[in-house]
C-alpha cells in the first residue's frame, strides 16, 4: 500500500498536477460487468477443443507448421492481467459511444494488486490513463501513451510489437 | 482434430481453402466442362460455386497442389469473370471453352500415376500433344491455385519460390497449397498490393493483344490459302493468350471488391529468409484470418465478407465501405456470398444486395467488364472491331471509371465500424449469441501453440528445431500483445470515427502487426517486377533459353527460374538430357506456342529444329505431331535460297517471314493452298523422308536434269530404261528420254508402259504428283505428242505406280523416234525410280 501511494504521489508530482485541483470526470456511463475467465459454456460448446481440453479460437497451417490460437482461463501472466485491464477500458468505450471515456474511468474496478487481476485495472493503470488524458484530452492518444504501453503492469515485457 | 472440430472450427487447413472470392476446384464435373456452357448464366456453374464442403460426391474438389492445376475451376471468381466478359460483350467464342495445346514428355506424376505430367517440354522432349480446356473465365481462379501464370502451365509440378525447398513431390506441392505457403504469401490480395498485381498482368495482356494485331496486319499479305489456316491459328490462339492473362489479372480486381480484402494486410509476398521472420508472418496471417473469416472452410458465416446484419433482429446490412474520401457509404459483402447458396440466410448474398439496392456488384462487374474490353480491343478483334461502351448503374464517385485502373476502381475500404465488426464477433456462433473476440480479454487469454504439420517435408521444418523455445515464447507473446493492441485501437476507432476508413489504410498505430508491416511496404517493390513469383514485367523479355547453371531441383535455380529437367542435347545424333535453370515465363511461351510464334520463329534456331527433328526420328508419334509444328512456320515454299524469291507476292515466304522475324529458314516446296500438302512436308521433314540432314540445307539433292529431248536415244529393246531423281517444285521440272526403234522387218505390237518405284527411305510420290506423256516424231515438239498427260495408278495397294501408256501395232519398216516426258505434277518433292520399257515385262527388271 505504501509503495501504491508513493507510486501514486511521484506520478501526480512528474504531472505537475495538483490533485486538489483536478477537474471531476464528466459523467459517463459505467463499463458493463466484466465477462467472465471463462468462455461462456453456449459459446464454449460450438467451438473445437485442443486436445487437452481448451477452447481453440482459430488455427492456421503453413510453411509446414500448424498454429493453434488455444484460450487457456487459468493462463495468468502480465500479458493475461493487461489484457484484462484493457478490457474494462474498451468497456468503457463500449458503454460511452459518443463521449470521452474519462468519466468512465474512475468506475474501473481497482485491482487489489498492483500486478492487476480480473475484471480490474491496477490503480497506477488508471493513474496514468488520466494523466495522460490529462495531457492530451484525447481517449486514444491519452491510452497510447499509457496502459496501451503496458509500463504500468508490473512484469510486462520489455520488448513489444 | 476431432471431426467436430473440423466441423466447426475457424481452422484453416481443407483442401481449397483460401480468401479471395471463392474458388472451387473440381476434378470432375458432372457431364464435362461442356455441359457447363454459358459460365456467366451457368446453372452448373452456381451448383459448383454452392456445393461448397457438401455434394463431394457430385463436386469432387480437387486437392491444391498438382492436382488443382488438372482440375476445373468453378468457383466465384470464374462466374464473375464470365459475368464481367459478357457485360463487356466479348464474342461468344472467347467465353466459350478453349483449348491450350502444348506437348508433353508423356510422364506421368512421379508419385500420382493416374495423371499426366502437364509440364511443357523443351524442344527434343516435347512426346505428347496435351490439351488443356478451359473457359478462359478459370484463369481467374489460378491465383488461389498457383503462384503465377507460368506456375500454372507448368502444373503446378515445380516450385519456384524463393527460400522453399522442391526436391520431393509433398514439398512442391506444399508449394501450392494454401495451408502450406500461399496462405502466408497471398498478402498480394489486398490492397495496395491486389491493384498493382492487377496492373502487372494487365500490361501483360495488353502487350500481348498489342503483339497479336501485329501479327495479325502482318499476315494480312497471307493470300495463300495454306498459310491463312495457320495464321488463323496463330492470331486466335494469341487473342485467347492476351485475355487469358487478363481474366489472371481479373482476380485481384475482383478480389478489391470483396469487403474481406478491403483492407490494408500485414504480410509478406515472398517468404523471409529467416525464420522468426517467417513466424512472424504466419501470427499476421492468422490475425489476417481472424478478420477477414473463413467460411471457406468452416461454412459458419464470416463477418467481413457476410454482407448480411451484425445480428438477426436488424434488418440492414452493416458492413459498408467508401471510395477514397468519398462520404457516400456502401453496403457490401465478400467471398463465399457472391451467390445465394446459404439456406439460412438466402437475402445475404451479393447477389441479392443488388436487387436491394446495394449494388457492390454492378460496381465490380463494371470495372472488371473494363479490362476486359480494353484487352480486347487492343488485340486483333477477331470477333468484331467495335464493342459497346460498359455501363453500370453503381455509383461510382466522380461517374463511370474509363479503365480498370482508375482509382474509383480499387480505393474501397471498409469503415472502421466495419473492421471493428470484422474483428469481433464470430459469426460462428451467432446463432447463440454474438461473442465479441474483440474484447482484449480473450486475445490476452491466448495460448499461441505450433504443431508440427501434418505436411512435414515444405522445407521450412526446420523452423522447429531453429527456433528455440525462447523464441517461440517471444513470439507468442508477440502476438498477444499486437492482438490486444490491435483490438482496442480498432475498438476506439470504430467509436470515435465509424465512418471513416483509417483502420483499413493508414492507422499509424497500425503500421505493423507483431512487427510484420502492412504490404504497402512492398508495393514499389511489386510496381517494378522485382517479386520474383511474379511473371516477368516486362514481355519483351520473356525467353526460354537456359541459362546453363546445371540443377537437380527448382530451388538450385535463381528467383523466377525453374529446374527445366526436359532439355535435351544433341550430341553425336543422339538426345541428351541436360537439366538447367530455365525463366519461369518460358512456359507460358511453350505453353502458348502457337500464339507466341514470333518468338519461337526466332527461338527455334537450327538446333532446336535439329533437336526435334530428331526426337521425332527416335520417338515417332507425339515428338513428330511436335516437330512438324515447330517447323511449319519456317517453311518457304521453294527448293533452295536460289528458287526463293523474296518477294511478298511470290507465295514462297514462310509465316516467319510473312511476320517479319528474323527466322531459320527451312526450304521444301508443298502445294500451294493445299494445307495437306504443308503438312505432308513438313512432316516428311522431321521424319527425314526429304533426307536433308540438317533441315537447314535446302532439301534438294538433285533435280529432273533433261529439261530437253536427249539429243541422243536409248534403245529400248535392249531392256528397261530407269532413272533415279528428286522431284523438286517451285518451277517446272521434267526429264526427257528418247528411244530410237531401228525398221523392223515385220509389224509389231508395242505396249509402252512404265512404272515408278519409290525409294524405300525417302518420299513417295502420290499418283497426282507426276505425269507422263508421250511423243512421237524426230524433234519430240509438243505438236508431236500422242496423248494428254496420263496420270499412273497405284492398282495393287502395293505403293508401287504403274501404267500401260500406249498400245501399237508398229508397222514394218521405217525408224521412229519416240520421247516419254515424265513432269512433276506437283511441287512437292519425292524420289522416285522411273522405268520405261516397251514390253512391260521388262518393269520387273
Amino acid at each position: 500500500m505504501i509503495r501504491l501511494v508513493a507510486s501514486l504521489a511521484v506520478a501526480l508530482l512528474a504531472s505537475g498536477c495538483d490533485v486538489l485541483s483536478r477537474e471531476k470526470p464528466p459523467p459517463a456511463e459505467p463499463p458493463g460487468p466484466p465477462p467472465s475467465r471463462e468462455v461462456p459454456p453456449e459459446i464454449a460448446a460450438q467451438l473445437p477443443t485442443t486436445q487437452d481440453g481448451k477452447v481453440l479460437f482459430t488455427e492456421v497451417t503453413s510453411g509446414g507448421l500448424t498454429m493453434q490460437l488455444a484460450y487457456d482461463p487459468t493462463l495468468d501472466d502480465p500479458i493475461t492481467r493487461w489484457g484484462w485491464c484493457l478490457s474494462r477500458v474498451t468497456a468503457c468505450v463500449t458503454a460511452n459511444p459518443s463521449q470521452s471515456i474519462i468519466g468512465c474511468i474512475p468506475k474501473i474496478e481497482v485491482c487489489a494488486s498492483s500486478e492487476g487481476g480480473h475484471g480490474c485495472c491496477p490503480s497506477a493503470c488508471l493513474d496514468e490513463f488520466r494523466q495522460a488524458h490529462e495531457r492530451t484530452r484525447d481517449d486514444r492518444r491519452a491510452l497510447e501513451e499509457s496502459i496501451l504501453t503496458g509500463r504500468c503492469i508490473p512484469g510486462f515485457p520489455e520488448a513489444q510489437p | 482434430m476431432s471431426a467436430r472440430a473440423c466441423a466447426v472450427a475457424l481452422c484453416l487447413t481443407l483442401p481449397c481453402a483460401t480468401w479471395a472470392w471463392q474458388g472451387w476446384c473440381r476434378s470432375t464435373v458432372p457431364g464435362g466442362r461442356e455441359a457447363l456452357g454459358e459460365l456467366s448464366s451457368s446453372p452448373l456453374l452456381r451448383e459448383s460455386i454452392c456445393a461448397m464442403k457438401k455434394d463431394e460426391e457430385v463436386w469432387p474438389s480437387c486437392q491444391a497442389g498438382r492436382r488443382a492445376a488438372q482440375g476445373a475451376q468453378l468457383g466465384e471468381h470464374a462466374r464473375i469473370s464470365a459475368e464481367a466478359m459478357a457485360l463487356a460483350q466479348i464474342p461468344s467464342h472467347l467465353r466459350q471453352p478453349v483449348d491450350l495445346v502444348y506437348y508433353t514428355t508423356g510422364q506421368k506424376l512421379p508419385d500420382i500415376s493416374s495423371l499426366p505430367s502437364l509440364q511443357p517440354a523443351a524442344a527434343g522432349s516435347m512426346r505428347e500433344r496435351q490439351l488443356r480446356r478451359v473457359y478462359l473465365a478459370e484463369f481467374s481462379e489460378l491465383p488461389d491455385v498457383s503462384h503465377s501464370v507460368s506456375d500454372y502451365v507448368l502444373g503446378n509440378e515445380r516450385c519456384a519460390v524463393p527460400n522453399l525447398r522442391s526436391d520431393t513431390p509433398e514439398r512442391i506441392d506444399s508449394c501450392h497449397q494454401f495451408e502450406g505457403h500461399m496462405g502466408t504469401l497471398n498478402a498480394s490480395h489486398w490492397p495496395p498490393l491486389s491493384k498493382a498485381y492487377y496492373r502487372h498482368y494487365h500490361e501483360l495482356a495488353l502487350a500481348v493483344a498489342r503483339r497479336c494485331a501485329q501479327v495479325k496486319d502482318g499476315l494480312k499479305q497471307v493470300t495463300s490459302h495454306t498459310l491463312s489456316s495457320v495464321s488463323d491459328s496463330i492470331i486466335q490462339e494469341c487473342e485467347r493468350e492476351a485475355l487469358a492473362l487478363e481474366a489472371f489479372a481479373s482476380h485481384f480486381l475482383q478480389d478489391a471488391w470483396s469487403t474481406g480484402h478491403m483492407w490494408n494486410r500485414w504480410g509478406f509476398l515472398v517468404p523471409p529468409e529467416s525464420d522468426q521472420d517467417y513466424m512472424a508472418g504466419f501470427y499476421a496471417t492468422a490475425m489476417t484470418g481472424i478478420i477477414h473469416g473463413t467460411r471457406s472452410v468452416t461454412d459458419k458465416h464470416d463477418q467481413a465478407c457476410m454482407p448480411g446484419p451484425f445480428d438477426r433482429s436488424s434488418g440492414e446490412p452493416i458492413i459498408r465501405y467508401r471510395h477514397g474520401s468519398d462520404p457516400t457509404l456502401h453496403a457490401g459483402g465478400g467471398d463465399l456470398y457472391l451467390e445465394s447458396c446459404t439456406a439460412l440466410y438466402p437475402e445475404w448474398s451479393v447477389k441479392i444486395m443488388e436487387q436491394l439496392g446495394h449494388d457492390q456488384r454492378a460496381g465490380m462487374l463494371a470495372c472488371a467488364a473494363l479490362g476486359f474490353r480494353e484487352v480486347y480491343l487492343a488485340g486483333p478483334k477477331l470477333g468484331g472491331d467495335v464493342l459497346p461502351p460498359v455501363t453500370t448503374g453503381y455509383g461510382f464517385p466522380g461517374g463511370m471509371p474509363a479503365a480498370a485502373t482508375d482509382d474509383v476502381c480499387w480505393n474501397m475500404r471498409l469503415t472502421n465500424l466495419s473492421m471493428r465488426l470484422s474483428l469481433g464477433t464470430r459469426h460462428t456462433v451467432i446463432d447463440v449469441t454474438a461473442f465479441d473476440l474483440a474484447d482484449p480479454q480473450w486475445f490476452a487469454g491466448l495460448r499461441p501453440r505450433l504443431l508440427v504439420s501434418r505436411i512435414n517435408s515444405t522445407g521450412r521444418e526446420a523452423l522447429e528445431t531453429n527456433l528455440s523455445d525462447y523464441q517461440q515464447g517471444l513470439l507468442a507473446e508477440g502476438f498477444r500483445m499486437a492482438a490486444v493492441k490491435l483490438a482496442t485501437r480498432v475498438i476506439l476507432a470504430a467509436r470515435d470515427a465509424p465512418s471513416e476508413t483509417t483502420v483499413a489504410t493508414d492507422d499509424p498505430e497500425l503500421e505493423s502487426f507483431n512487427f510484420v508491416p502492412r504490404s504497402t511496404r512492398w508495393l514499389s517493390d511489386v510496381e517494378q517486377g522485382r517479386i520474383p513469383l511474379m511473371d516477368e514485367k516486362n514481355r519483351d523479355r520473356w525467353k526460354d533459353e537456359p541459362t546453363g547453371l546445371p540443377c537437380s531441383f527448382d530451388h538450385d535455380c535463381h528467383s523466377g527460374h525453374y529446374c527445366d529437367k526436359t532439355l535435351v542435347t544433341l550430341e553425336a545424333g543422339r538426345l541428351v538430357p541436360t537439366p538447367s535453370c530455365v525463366p519461369t515465363a518460358g512456359a507460358v511461351l511453350r505453353a502458348f506456342r502457337s500464339g507466341e510464334a514470333p518468338y519461337w520463329c526466332k527461338a527455334d534456331d537450327g538446333n532446336q529444329l535439329a533437336r526435334a527433328v530428331a526426337a521425332c526420328k527416335q520417338h515417332g508419334g507425339g515428338a513428330c505431331s511436335a516437330c512438324q509444328e515447330m517447323l511449319e512456320p519456317h517453311l518457304r515454299n521453294a527448293c533452295g535460297p536460289d528458287d526463293f524469291k523474296a518477294t511478298p507476292m511470290s507465295g514462297q515466304h514462310s509465316l516467319c517471314d510473312l511476320m517479319g522475324v528474323p527466322a531459320q529458314p527451312v526450304y521444301a516446296p508443298y502445294v500451294p493452298g493445299d494445307p495437306a500438302s504443308l503438312s505432308r512436308v513438313s512432316l516428311g521433314l522431321c521424319t527425314g523422308a526429304f533426307g536433308a540432314t540438317p533441315l537447314t540445307t535446302p532439301v534438294r539433292d538433285g533435280t529432273l536434269s533433261n529439261t530437253a529431248p536427249p539429243p541422243t536415244a536409248d534403245d529400248p529393246h535392249g531392256g528397261v530404261v530407269s532413272r533415279t531423281s528428286s522431284v523438286c517444285g517451285g518451277k517446272p521440272q521434267a526429264q526427257w528420254w528418247r528411244f530410237r526403234h531401228e525398221p523392223l522387218t515385220a509389224p509389231h505390237e508395242h505396249v509402252y508402259a512404265v512404272r515408278v518405284q519409290p525409294d524405300s527411305s525417302r518420299v513417295k510420290p502420290r499418283a497426282s504428283d507426276v505425269a507422263f506423256e508421250m511423243f512421237r516424231g524426230p524433234g519430240c515438239a509438243e505438236t508431236d505428242r500422242i496423248f494428254a498427260p496420263q496420270q499412273l495408278q497405284d492398282s495393287d495397294g502395293d505403293g508401287v505406280l504403274d501404267t500401260i501408256l500406249m498400245t501399237e501395232t508398229v508397222p514394218a519398216g521405217g525408224a521412229q523416234e519416240i520421247c516419254l516426258r515424265v513432269r512433276g505434277a506437283t511441287p512437292e518433292t519425292y524420289w522416285v525410280r522411273f522405268k520405261f520399257a516397251i514390253n512391260p515385262i521388262f518393269l520387273s527388271q
